[in-house]
């Protein structure tokens, strides 16, 4: 089955400070968003903590490691990739991504 | 053609010898067979009486019955040898095979040796040796009360203890007037007696058994003085007694009280024929020990590929917890005839500690020693003893605690690299440390690669000492730099931050680190950024652990805690209701606090900010139970109320949590002030605690309860109230200057260099010349205080973060309690949904 792409608009740019993780709702979905001054920028992943199961992750701290940008649980800290939500703790989890762009002055997410 | 070794045992001595010959024996020369008349392979009977507490005969065991078949070693359990034939060099078991060998090694072991005591047969009298002894005991104690052990050696008070542990009465008793009489000498012994008795073990010494009165079952026993003890059940500890027998029907040559005669290569009177373990008999005596065992073992093994290896006697140092008390002992236990050497004895019946050192009488070699209470410190000694090191310090500080809490005297660091640190397997320190050299990078890498430790385990802490000073000075492994993204440690960076006046992240990453750091090195430079300028703590959210971030303490389930601050635990009613109202309002769990305070928990991120609006409304503070940052002085009524108290402790707990209050720090700040000698503030568990007298108070620092207690050591009495504040001003100051990230003041000084006296140096007689700059930054601190949360409530922008979702009002859904006696728990995942599809499924 082909479903045409839709991008969602989150709001303005604005709304999401630099360094911080903020959690949107698409869809019914909760993802986690993250506004890193990297040369990409913008990164999606789900809100859900695979580890313990709770809605926690866009409340992580950032950073990076060896160069790839991460997001650590503020639970137990286990370390995800945001761009492929790899998790480097515990190769076991791993983290939906979502695409997302900047359209005029808004975010838009596929999800 | 291959050679064939017979091993006649197999218990631990046995197994080690087929063990050790079998990995020296990579060309396959020799062809291992051994016989066990126990039905299961060799265990540990070391560790015996853990079968009781919960370890099973397949824990216990040396070796998996795949070991034997995987390294060619042919096992035949249940089966005894009962005849050697020297001259045909073969062996006849009891089911009848004939089995030639090339060489032939005993390790027949001892039996327990059962005092010929008339009544001795009556039912209800047991031996301690094997697993299938363990289980009758266990079996006939289900019909039993008392149980009296006969032997107050170590193997007995071991028994002792299995006994009670099975719920039984239990009395030891000794025929010596000491207990442990070769290992302890009278006043240890006094002391371990009255240590067992404390822990409802009665015992009885100088005491011969004469009568086992009974009727086919043990009723009670009679002494040769008249007294009698009735019991339902015996367990005979009371030595052991070599298993010759075998050896004496071959016509070996054994001594005139048992045990098979060997020569310093474990030879028999038969040059086919070794003997190893307990059934040896070496110079007149006896190696009880697992250790010597095993080096008779190895020493065989050498021999049989070739080496030159003897064995000339071995240390029969030892050190064991028995019923939870630690004992140890090694070389002379008493100041040996003749000599001139000299004792130093502790015996602290107050603390239940015995430490006795002989030393030479030059005071330069120790020569032997007793611990009882706390062993800790055998480690070195041995050492000390066994490599005749010198002693360079006053020898009494060998064993007086120091103030730091480590015992002075040598680490494993100063002993030469013959040192054997594990003596059930033989491993020296040089062989430990070429196992690091070779990349074992773990403790227990190094445990499996050596064996080291792997026996009774007493020397896993100096084998751990060991390979962190390895590690320290191989420098990369445990290096202090922070994280990938700083080169520098935490007390670096906070130097740096304070000479160069850098106040953000971005600017202290731009300039000495890379990359976009961590949740190593945000927290830790925001934590230092609040101690050295004090901004509020939101400044930094971007660096802040959630709960840093939210000003509230992350759940398991996403939500948070709140926690006011109530200074020295002093509340008003009306404050109280406000509380409670909160609580009732925002439908919050509530509890109290160790720290005399009251914790609401489960409130959602959103609720924070009208949850704070209203405690702030009522006069309420920020409680920093989620910042690295002081947390409570817990007091006591003092003064005030108290009868007893001498010092109005519950005013100056509040002065003090006011006076430090949000300021942060390497990790969290307890305190306590406790208005008399009686600390009911408990005020030495606390980083610093403050105990009246009856001239001013004493400063306690360094305390800590949580996974490693420590009391706080004494830092200065008779203090008035200025110069107790001077003091803690300056210490917190210089903690929070110099400690490593998270690392609470106990372990801060536990690595202080020099310890308590180099801190009380640095603060009361300003050896560094810092005192002023101290006093002057905790004033800054003090005087910048902000409460972080009416900050935080005034500013819309900081408060945009606290909704859960940022492009819809909406409220996060997955969020859901259930009902626990009355209040709100965290549901368990899908909890509420279960719920749902039971009612479903049963409608």
């Amino acid at each position: 089955m082909i479903t045409e792409s839709t991008w969602t608009n989150i709001g303005p740019v604005s709304n999401y400070p630099l360094n911080l993780g903020s959690c949107v709702k698409v869809g019914g979905k909760q993802i986690a968003i993250f506004n890193l001054p990297t040369e990409q920028k913008w990164y999606a992943v789900q809100n859900f903590n695979p580890q313990n199961q709770r809605m926690v992750l866009s409340r992580g701290l950032t950073g990076d490691a060896d160069g790839v940008p991460i997001v650590i649980c503020p639970l137990h800290k286990y370390r995800y990739s945001l761009e492929t939500g790899e998790c480097f703790t515990e190769s076991t989890y791993s983290l939906e991504t979502f695409p997302i762009k900047v359209d005029g002055d808004s975010l838009v997410i596929e999800a | 053609m291959k050679e064939r070794v017979i091993v006649i045992g197999n218990g631990m001595v046995g197994y080690k010898f087929c063990e050790r010959l079998a990995e020296k024996d990579s060309e396959n020369k020799f062809q291992i067979v051994t016989f066990c008349e126990e039905p299961r392979p060799a265990y540990d009977r070391v560790h015996l009486s853990e079968y009781f507490s919960g370890k099973s005969a397949d824990d216990l065991s040396m070796a998996k019955f795949d070991w034997y078949e995987e390294n060619g070693v042919e096992l035949h359990v249940g089966e005894k040898v009962t005849q050697i034939d020297k001259v045909a060099k073969h062996v006849i078991t009891s089911s009848g095979k004939v089995v030639k060998y090339d060489k032939l090694v005993m390790a027949t072991g001892s039996a327990p040796f059962v005092p010929p005591v008339p009544g001795i047969d009556n039912k209800g009298v047991f031996v301690y040796r094997t697993i299938e002894d363990l289980d009758a005991i266990k079996e006939y104690s289900k019909g039993a009360r008392t149980c009296a052990v006969i032997g107050g050696g170590l193997l007995g008070l071991e028994a002792a203890k299995a006994a009670q542990d099975l719920g039984l009465t239990t009395h030891v008793v000794e025929f010596a007037p000491r207990l442990m009489p070769r290992q302890l000498d009278n006043a240890a012994g006094t002391l371990l007696k009255d240590v067992i008795e404390d822990r409802g073990i009665k015992v009885h010494l100088s005491k011969s058994t004469s009568n086992i009165a009974g009727d086919g079952e043990v009723k009670a026993m009679e002494f040769a003085d008249g007294s009698e003890l009735k019991v339902d059940m015996i367990i005979v500890s009371a030595g052991i007694k070599p298993r010759d027998e075998l050896a004496r029907d071959t016509g070996l040559e054994v001594g005139p009280r048992g045990g098979i005669q060997v020569d310093s290569y474990l030879l028999t009177s038969d040059p086919n024929i070794f003997a190893i373990g307990e059934c040896a008999l070496y110079e007149g005596m006896i190696y009880g020990l697992v250790a010597p065992g095993y080096q008779m073992a190895d020493a065989v093994s050498e021999l049989l590929m070739g080496n030159e290896a003897t064995f000339t006697g071995a240390d029969m140092s030892t050190k064991l917890k028995l019923i939870g008390t630690d004992v140890a002992s090694f070389g002379a236990i008493e100041i040996p005839a003749d000599s001139n050497a000299r004792e130093i004895v502790i015996n602290d019946t107050h603390n239940n500690l015995f430490k006795k050192l002989i030393i030479s009488e030059d005071g330069t070699k120790l020569l032997g020693g007793i611990l009882v209470g706390d062993a800790s410190a055998y480690g070195t000694l041995h050492q000390m003893y066994l490599n005749e090191m010198t002693i360079k310090c006053d020898p009494i500080q060998l064993i007086m605690p120091a103030s730091d809490g480590e015992p002075a005297g040598v680490g494993v660091g100063d002993l030469p690299d013959s040192a054997q640190i594990c003596s059930c397997e033989a491993v020296t320190k040089g062989d430990l440390c070429s196992a690091i050299e070779k990349g074992c990078s773990s403790v227990a890498e190094l445990k499996s690669c050596t064996k080291a430790g792997t026996g009774c385990g007493g020397c896993v802490p100096m084998i751990t000492d060991l390979f962190k000073q390895k590690m320290r000075e191989s420098g990369a492994e445990v290096s202090d730099r922070l994280c990938e993204h700083f080169d520098l440690s935490r007390k670096q960076m906070y130097q740096v931050v304070r000479a160069t006046g850098i106040k953000s992240f971005d600017e202290l990453l731009e300039k000495h680190g890379t990359g976009l750091g961590c949740e190593i090195c945000k927290p830790a430079a925001a934590n230092i950024l609040a101690s050295t300028w004090n901004l509020p703590i939101l400044e930094h959210s971007s660096l802040q652990d959630s709960n840093d971030a939210f000003l509230a303490n992350i759940q398991q389930d996403g939500t948070y805690s709140v926690i006011p601050r109530i200074p020295g635990g002093e509340i008003t009613p009306d404050k109280l209701i406000v509380i409670g109202e909160v609580a009732k309002k925002y439908n919050l769990y509530m509890k109290l606090t160790g720290g005399q305070r009251i914790d609401l928990l489960g409130a959602r991120a959103a609720d924070l900010p009208p949850i704070w609006k209203e405690l702030i409304d009522a006069g309420f503070e920020s409680g920093h139970a989620y910042g690295k940052a002081l947390r409570t002085v817990k007091s006591c009524v003092g003064s005030t109320w108290c009868r007893f108290g001498v010092q109005d402790s519950t005013t100056l707990a509040i002065d003090i949590e006011k006076r430090y209050r949000g300021i942060r720090s390497p990790h969290k700040l307890k305190g306590g002030v406790s208005g008399c000698t009686r600390e009911c503030a408990e005020a030495r568990s606390k980083d610093f605690g403050i105990i009246a007298t009856e001239k001013g108070w004493n400063l306690f620092v360094c305390g800590n309860g949580g996974i490693t207690p420590r009391h706080g050591d004494l830092f200065a009495t008779d203090l008035d109230r200025e110069t107790l504040i001077k003091y803690i001003d300056r210490f917190l100051m210089y903690y929070i200057k110099t400690a490593d990230r998270l690392e609470r003041t106990s372990t801060w000084m536990t690595k202080l260099e020099g310890g308590l006296a180099h801190l009380q140096d640095v603060v009361i007689n300003d050896s560094l010349g810092i005192c002023e700059e101290l006093e002057s930054q905790m004033a800054h601190l003090i005087g910048s205080y902000e409460c972080e949360w009416k900050n935080a409530i005034e500013d819309p922008e900081k408060l945009k973060r606290f909704s859960h979702f940022q492009n819809t009002e909406e409220v996060d859904e997955t969020v859901e309690f259930v009902d626990i006696r009355g209040q709100i728990c965290p549901a368990r995942l899908n909890e509420a949904n279960e719920e749902e599809s039971d009612e479903l499924a049963k409608a």
